[in-house]
């Protein structure tokens, strides 16, 4: 790269940071009394700039025709150690971080835009509307951040902004109790990961002495630590398990998916674009991002591709029963995260980014319409209580069912590509979890259009005193937008696949050079350099099957036959019970850590009382009895202060002169 | 004639004198000159170690301090004439309203 | 010296004008036309600044008696300016009656003594614009405002004070005698003191003379035994005021320190070292206590100033490491530290400054009482303020301990006491904690509990922006430290002298005719 594209790719980087930030900053300090109902545009424009930084970066990153395509900026020192550990602020900008940055800056855009009418009643902006934009911005910032940050120390602090932001976004309506409970819980469970992630990081600087991705990565391919020992299997499986325990946590994988259901209690805008489109990717990016320490483990890759193909399939038979729109999509949104980490996995990060990339697209399309579902519902959100709504509200279904197409893997459709590589990689490298994935995507389209036709098709049914109504073109230019992605976008990674093309850089020396699969097939490179036709195709038009074999399904049990799925549960009923009870992992966790801590609570409650509120007071008494014994030379009187002082000169005087 | 140490024993005479002063009287006025009395023990400090030293920076530093010395008796005035409206009186000990 | 070496010194002249003209229409005016001084002062600070800026840094100029230019000046000069704007926008309408020409006056020339005091290469300066620094501050007190408490307030701190300089003029006498000298970068070589070696002797007239400036300096820093009328001043002073008490007299105490420090070039006599470190930690551990039983928010950041004085003396302990930044260098962490504590110091008091209970000012504990609900703008502020004080990230607080300890921790094996310093960093650590259950004590009170009597917001929008700059600068100041910190270590590059660099200036002819205290030396 030539110094002139260093430059624009570092006041790029600071361009992305800093316009949202500010967009943030103006929407909140003038949102209030200024702006009033104008609130969105620091946002919206904050954050177009942002958009606007990121293809500019990405066509930069195009133009790249030799060398490098890694670049690590500097931007400052943060804080200097001596004269040569030293903490910097500095990007690190490659392919993959480029699509990261275009995938979180074009959804957002779309997504706040969209907002603008989604947080209105009746033309009239809703409580804290500054507030909303404020958070949406900052969480950009937050991201955008993460994303850029080129050391283990600003993925850290982007990791935690980033939480931050979600917990004060789903606590958005704090005045109801639900809303408040799920941002706490998404909190907390976020701890569980985020401790985990924090001693990884620790644990990274003590071994490496440096916490700047490349440096780091570097030693972990020579099989070094920083003090050139040699680097052993255990600490290197430990330090990533530790990581993934932070991916877990913000990816919502099991165990730690629990928060992401309940996290719906925020806006829809919200649950479109932190909750699906990006800051829950952020475990997969960060999984991609250090392959070079996953790869050395191999134990490290089989959890995380284990952890992955598990969560998938168990999120999709929960996502069967529920009849919550939003929570359908968010028990997708875990099984579709569940594909991803199986794609790095399986050694396929190419193909995990490339289905982040079309997820991002088609899951903020599907939570965007069903916000405008709820829009028009007067904030019901239950499939239970409507039904035929594809007349009234005509544009929310096409784009709707686009997006469901698209989730569903409907062939032809950016899902279906996506997926599709993921599944092949993960046949090939651990035939039972390809098999999972392959039940998965079959559930998949089973339960997408169990709720497409429960919501939209059939006779119309509408709450009562509901004035259902389409929505307006500030919130329906975004569908519009997202569904072209949503159709378009696959198509990137077929016929002579652009988009890994475009990433190979990235994991030429960790993922590609690590994958077992790939050293088999090395055999036989005729035979990888031209498959048959049912090698190439045959998977495809397998899983093209599958998906409209789950799409039929549910066209035949909810439309055609709707007497089927209540013979089911009846027949079954244990094993609904299940599915619609999550499993009852949230009891299980009740059950298990939250009513023994809270027992074992009561129980310390009594010793507290005794024993530890002792030592407490002990240990702030001794401190305080000190303070009224000082506090008798306070005495007020001017010449008591002078005694004091003069005596306590004469002491030290004496004392050292005679000493 | 005295050497140097003489000098500098009388300075301290006079500076701790002072001192009891500051921390024994009652009257504000009292206390205040007390510190003149301190400062000017400093000054004959100052000058017997310029005799001491056989060059004159000291006396220059006996004049500033005299500087200094005026300066916060002009204050002292101003805030002994506040104090005398506001309570009637000058009793150090009346100004102890806030401790702890 | 000529006009050419005056301009060195335009930050300087502009505050003296400035405060004279203030000072001047303040008193003659009449008093409506009174409402002038603060803006007036405001931009007479900030062409100060401008001309910091453009004159940059000066490297060891010595053209003016008695002064010595150094990166030490140009950097006092941006802390002391910056947050002079800040105390003056606090102050912006106090005091509500006629005198507020008088007032910003004062303010001013306060600050100008800070400036002076950085510059300062002779003893008898040094004394000077320590003193410049202080009567201001007495006279500020009994303005702020009218209550029986200020006048009491400054009753104790003139009283006190005057005593404490004499004190200090006492030891710098006998410093000189023991030098031979009053200029400060001549006096190690009077002294004959040499290299970097802790536990060597010096004479004990030096040695009295060290003492008793150290406990005249004591006073106005405020440590441990010198430090109990702070909260008494504190309490009686209007609140911006005392924001300005806490940065404004223990900077230029600090300043003075180190060079008294950099004139004994970093030496101490064993007994010292160990004075130094027991002050230190009872510093501390005194001010925490204290603070932690108080009631009243202004006592408690009253003795919290003393606690962030033991916390400074212990960087003061460690001493400059050539070539390092704050990290290692305890110099540039004092001086990073001390611009951190100024800020947050003020903030908090701006804070305080901004809300009134009936037609009280806001005192206690419990007048700020569910501030968030009725004021959440200017809470957040507090808790930003606060949470900085406590060393929390990510705040620029979280950064001065950071700098503060990790230049006791990382000090080399071959001083000869640094286990001593570890030990007293340790200390210093377990102080914070200590430190963090009353200001956490107060964003909770602000947060969580329920009011009693409803704070009403008080004064004009000056105050509220110095509390959003002062909690702003907090956060960015975490961010980007880097500046700051770059520049507290090329402040300190002065005081690493070396003996033969005092030595080059002291025999360079040029030098030596041009500072003026030689010429009338006889025996020179």
């Amino acid at each position: 790269m030539t110094p002139e594209t260093l430059d624009t790719l570092k006041l790029c980087g600071i361009v992305i940071l800093l316009a949202p930030l500010a967009g943030a900053i103006l929407a909140g300090a003038l949102g209030p009394r200024l702006l009033r109902s104008h609130a969105h545009w620091p946002a919206i424009l904050g954050v177009g700039a942002a958009f606007a930084g990121a293809v500019v970066i990405f066509t930069q990153m195009r133009g790249v025709t030799e060398g490098a395509t890694t670049a690590l900026l500097p931007v400052y020192d943060w804080i200097s150690i001596g004269t040569n550990s030293i903490f910097r602020v500095e990007f690190l900008i490659d392919p993959l971080t480029s699509v990261m940055l275009l995938t979180v800056t074009g959804v957002s855009l779309l997504v706040v835009i969209y907002s603008r009418d989604y947080m209105r009643e009746h033309d009239h902006p809703e409580r804290g509307y500054e507030r909303f934009f404020a958070f949406l911005a900052l969480f950009v910032f937050s991201m955008c951040a993460l994303v850029l940050g080129g050391n283990f120390l600003l993925l850290y602090l982007g990791w935690e902004a980033v939480g931050l932001c979600s917990y004060l976004l789903i606590g958005f309506y704090y005045g109801r109790p639900a809303a408040a409970a799920a941002a706490k819980k998404a909190f907390l469970v976020n701890r569980v990961g985020d401790f985990g992630f924090g001693l990884g990081i620790f644990l990274i600087y003590l071994t490496f002495g440096t916490l700047e991705y490349g440096a780091v990565f570097e030693l972990v391919q020579q099989g070094l630590t920083g003090t050139g020992q040699a680097l052993s299997d255990g600490r290197i499986t430990t330090i990533a398990l530790l990581l993934l325990c932070g991916a877990c946590g913000k990816s919502a994988q099991l165990p730690l998916h629990v928060w992401l259901p309940d996290a719906m209690e925020g806006p829809s805008p919200v649950s479109a674009l932190i909750h699906a489109a990006t800051m829950v990717t952020a475990g997969v990016y960060m999984i991609a991002r250090c392959g070079a320490i996953f790869t050395a483990s191999a134990t490290a890759m089989t959890v995380v591709a284990v952890i992955g193909s598990v969560t998938a399939l168990f999120a999709a038979t929960i996502a069967l029963t529920q009849t919550d729109m939003k929570r359908i999509l968010a028990y997708s949104t875990i099984s579709q995260l569940g594909y991803m980490v199986l794609g790095v996995g399986v050694y396929a990060a190419d193909s995990a980014v490339f289905h982040l990339f079309t997820h991002a697209f088609f899951k903020a399309l599907l939570f965007l319409g069903a916000g405008s579902v709820m829009h028009a519902m007067g904030g019901i959100i239950d499939v239970r209580q409507f039904g035929g709504l594809k007349r009234i509200l005509p544009w929310t279904f096409r784009t709707f069912v686009i997006g469901s197409l698209a989730l569903a893997g409907f062939p032809l459709l950016s899902g279906f590509f996506s997926k599709d590589e993921i599944i092949h990689h993960a046949l090939q490298a651990h035939p039972i979890l390809g098999i999972m994935g392959l039940v998965t995507a079959l559930l998949t389209a089973f339960y997408t259009f169990r709720m497409v036709f429960l919501a939209f098709a059939g006779p119309e049914r509408i709450p009562e005193g509901v004035h259902a109504h389409e929505s307006g073109k500030w919130m329906l230019a975004p569908l519009f937008v997202l569904s072209i992605g949503a159709i378009g976008a696959g198509y990137l990674g077929v016929a002579g696949k652009p988009f890994h093309t475009f990433l190979a850089p990235v994991f030429e020396h960790t993922f590609t050079a690590a994958n077992p699969a790939a050293h088999g097939a090395a055999h036989g490179a005729a035979e990888a350099a031209h498959p048959s036709f049912w090698a190439h195709y045959g998977l495809m038009i397998l899983s093209g099957a599958l998906s409209i074999i789950g799409i039929a399904a549910a066209y035949v049990l909810y439309v055609q036959q709707n007497w089927i799925p209540g013979l089911v549960k009846a027949t079954f009923p244990r094993v609904h019970k299940m599915f619609h009870n999550k499993y009852f992992v949230d009891e299980i966790y009740d059950a298990g850590l939250v009513s023994p801590a809270r027992n074992a609570g009561r129980v310390c409650v009594g010793l507290d009382d005794y024993l530890i509120d002792g030592l407490v007071w002990l240990a702030t008494a001794i401190p305080r009895a000190f303070g009224y014994l000082v506090r008798t030379f306070q005495s007020g009187l001017l010449q008591g202060y002078g005694l004091s002082m003069v005596a306590g000169i004469a002491v030290v005087v004496v004392w050292v002169l005679w000493a | 004639m005295f050497g140097a140490t003489e000098y500098l024993v009388l300075g301290s005479i006079l500076f701790a004198l002072g001192l009891v002063g500051f921390l024994t009287r009652r009257n504000l006025i009292v206390i205040f000159l007390s510190t003149e009395v301190m400062f000017q023990g400093v000054v004959i400090n100052a000058v017997a170690f310029a005799r001491h030293h056989e060059h004159l920076e000291g006396q220059s530093f006996a004049l500033f301090l005299l500087v200094i010395a005026a300066v916060e008796a002009g204050l002292a005035l101003g805030m002994v004439v506040m104090l005398y409206r506001r309570k009637g009186t000058l009793d150090a000990e009346a100004w102890s309203l806030m401790r702890g | 010296m000529t006009l050419d070496a005056l301009t060195q010194l335009g930050p300087e002249f502009m505050l003296l004008i400035g405060a004279c003209i203030v000072l001047i229409v303040g008193a003659t005016a009449a008093s409506q036309r009174v409402q002038w001084a603060s803006p007036v002062a405001l931009v007479v600070v900030l062409l100060a600044i401008l001309a910091t800026w453009r004159l940059g840094v000066p490297e060891g100029d010595t053209s003016i008696p008695g002064l010595w230019l150094t990166p030490l000046t140009y950097y006092v000069r941006w802390i002391t300016l910056g947050i002079g704007a800040l105390v003056i926008l606090a102050n912006w309408h106090q005091p509500s009656e006629s005198e507020r020409g008088e007032y910003m006056a004062m303010i001013l020339f306060s600050l100008l003594g800070v400036l002076l005091t950085a510059s300062a290469n002779d003893l008898v300066v040094l004394f000077f614009t320590i003193e410049l620094v202080s009567i201001p501050t007495y006279v500020l007190i009994a303005l702020s405002r009218q209550d029986a408490r200020a006048a009491e307030s400054s009753v104790k701190y003139f009283f006190l004070g005057a005593m404490s300089a004499a004190i200090l003029a006492y030891g710098l006498s006998f410093l000189y005698g023991a030098a031979g000298t009053t200029t400060i970068q001549t006096v190690g070589s009077g002294l004959s003191v040499a290299g970097h070696v802790t536990g060597a002797p010096v004479s004990s007239t030096a040695l009295v003379g060290w003492l008793l400036i150290f406990a005249g300096l004591a006073f106005k820093v405020a440590a441990v035994p010198l430090h109990v009328y702070v909260a008494d001043v504190y309490e009686g002073a209007a609140s911006p005021i005392t924001g300005m008490l806490g940065f404004v007299p223990k900077l230029a105490g600090f300043i003075a320190l180190i060079k008294i420090f950099a004139a004994f070039d970093w030496t101490l006599p064993q007994s010292v070292f160990w004075l130094v470190w027991i002050v230190a930690a009872v510093t501390m551990t005194v001010g925490n206590t204290l603070a932690l039983i108080q009631r009243n928010v202004k006592r408690m950041l009253a003795y919290s100033s003393v606690a962030h004085t033991g916390y400074m003396l212990v960087a003061l302990l460690v001493g400059p490491v050539a070539g390092e930044g704050p990290m290692r260098d305890g110099v540039a962490a004092l001086l990073f530290y001390v611009a951190i504590y100024g800020t947050m110091n003020l903030g908090a008091f701006a804070a305080l400054t901004a809300f009134k209970t009936g037609q009280r000012a806001v005192e206690t504990l419990d007048d700020i009482a569910g501030l968030a609900a009725r004021a959440p703008i200017a809470a957040l502020g507090l808790a930003v303020c606060a949470f900085s004080l406590m060393g929390f990230p990510p705040t620029a607080g979280f950064l001065g301990k950071l700098y503060v300890f990790g230049s006791a921790f990382s000090l080399g094996e071959s001083h000869p006491f640094h286990q001593a310093v570890i030990a007293l960093a340790i200390i210093g650590v377990i102080n914070s904690a200590i430190g963090a259950a009353y200001y956490l004590r107060i964003v909770s009170t602000i947060y969580v509990r329920a009011e009693d009597a409803p704070a009403a917001p008080a004064s004009g929008r000056p105050v509220r922006w110095c509390l959003a700059v002062c909690s702003i600068a907090m956060l960015i100041l975490f961010a980007w430290p880097s500046q700051l910190a770059s520049q507290a270590r090329s402040a300190t590059v002065a005081l690493h002298a070396t003996p033969t660099r005092y030595h080059a200036v002291s025999e360079d002819p040029d030098a030596a005719n041009d500072t003026s205290p030689d010429d009338f030396d006889p025996g020179h």
